[in-house]
């Protein structure tokens, strides 16, 4: 029990920034002072020194994984979509084929103007993101 | 020197220097807490990188109510303990540990000889339990406060403070012999 309490008394001494005076009769005290000295040391350890170049890449594949992701649920989304609202509109006006056959030209190029936008829109912010990184 | 606040929202906005900078920052802490914990050197960077992934990954969840290091080492820490968790044959308890190296009445004394003396330490912090090892980490490497290190943990700041103490306690019982009195 005393030497418990002897311990916590160095320790709380060490802590607080004081110097253990060596104590012949009391190895206890060099041994604490060699310890705090040698906990402040850094352990050997072996960082690379490309590794936040590699970690940061990494997260870059990951990144452009989940842009890629995305996109394709949202062309997957948006492809389902047209067929259902396509479906519902030659079931509800069976005119509408016609009508749609009939200006064709104007919605292939709205449709087209769609997909080239969101393709370089895609390909510019990925290349953006490239660019950051080197 | 860039603040935390502004690292982290140059991060979010997928700013890739930005990451770069924030696992410089913070690459030697996280190495220290995953090789005190893991203890495996050859595991020890595919462990860091997992943790910066999932920092990464998580970086939208910061709230700032933390310093950003704190936020890391708790990442650093969770993923470690996890992955020792698998590897539980590299866990001891802290009972096991005081039988787990011989007493070293005078071997101490002859290990210096060889080694010095904070190798020797260091090999004796090794085999420390987890916990001890962790807390050894961020209270005299890291200078952690007992609270970060209570947030970091989760471990309730009595707990903290008992691991610490004994910890120490511990590594002092192996060194002392080398400081006793000749008796001849």
């Amino acid at each position: 029990m005393k030497n418990f309490e002897k311990d916590r008394e160095w320790q709380r001494r060490l802590d607080a920034g004081q110097y253990l005076r060596p104590d012949k009769d009391e190895p206890g005290t060099q041994a604490y002072q060699l310890l705090y000295e040698a906990l402040k040391q850094e352990p050997n350890i072996n960082i690379p020194e490309s590794f936040a170049e590699k970690v940061a890449q990494q997260a870059l594949v990951q990144q452009t994984r989940q842009g890629n992701g995305f996109w394709l649920l949202s062309f997957t989304l948006i492809t389902l979509a047209s067929i259902v609202c396509g479906g519902l509109l030659f079931y509800l006006y069976p005119d509408f084929i016609p009508l749609l056959r009939s200006q064709i030209s104007i919605w292939g190029f709205a449709g087209l103007m769609f997909v080239i936008i969101q393709v370089a829109d895609y390909w510019l912010i990925q290349r953006k993101q490239l660019l950051r990184f080197s | 020197m860039t603040d935390d606040a502004t690292l982290v929202n140059q991060v979010r906005k997928g700013n890739a220097v930005a990451f770069r900078q924030l696992v410089q920052l913070h690459e030697r802490l996280v190495f220290h807490m995953v090789g005190r914990i893991v203890n495996q050197p050859d595991n020890c960077e595919d462990i860091c990188q997992e943790v910066f992934m999932r920092v990464f990954q998580k970086i939208h969840l910061f709230n700032f109510q933390s310093k950003l290091s704190t936020w890391i080492a708790t990442i650093a820490y969770r993923t470690a303990i996890n992955y020792t968790r698998k590897e539980d044959k590299h866990q001891i308890d802290p009972l096991e540990y005081a039988r787990a190296i011989p007493d070293h009445k005078l071997s101490p004394l002859a290990q210096l000889e060889r080694k010095a003396s904070y190798t020797f330490i260091h090999e004796q912090i090794a085999l420390l339990p987890v916990h001890y090892r962790t807390v050894l980490t961020l209270y005299h490497l890291e200078e952690m406060s007992l609270q970060e290190i209570q947030e970091i943990t989760e471990m309730p700041l009595g707990t903290v403070k008992n691991y610490l103490f004994r910890a120490r306690k511990l590594l002092k019982e192996k060194l002392e012999p080398q400081f006793q009195p000749q008796n001849s």
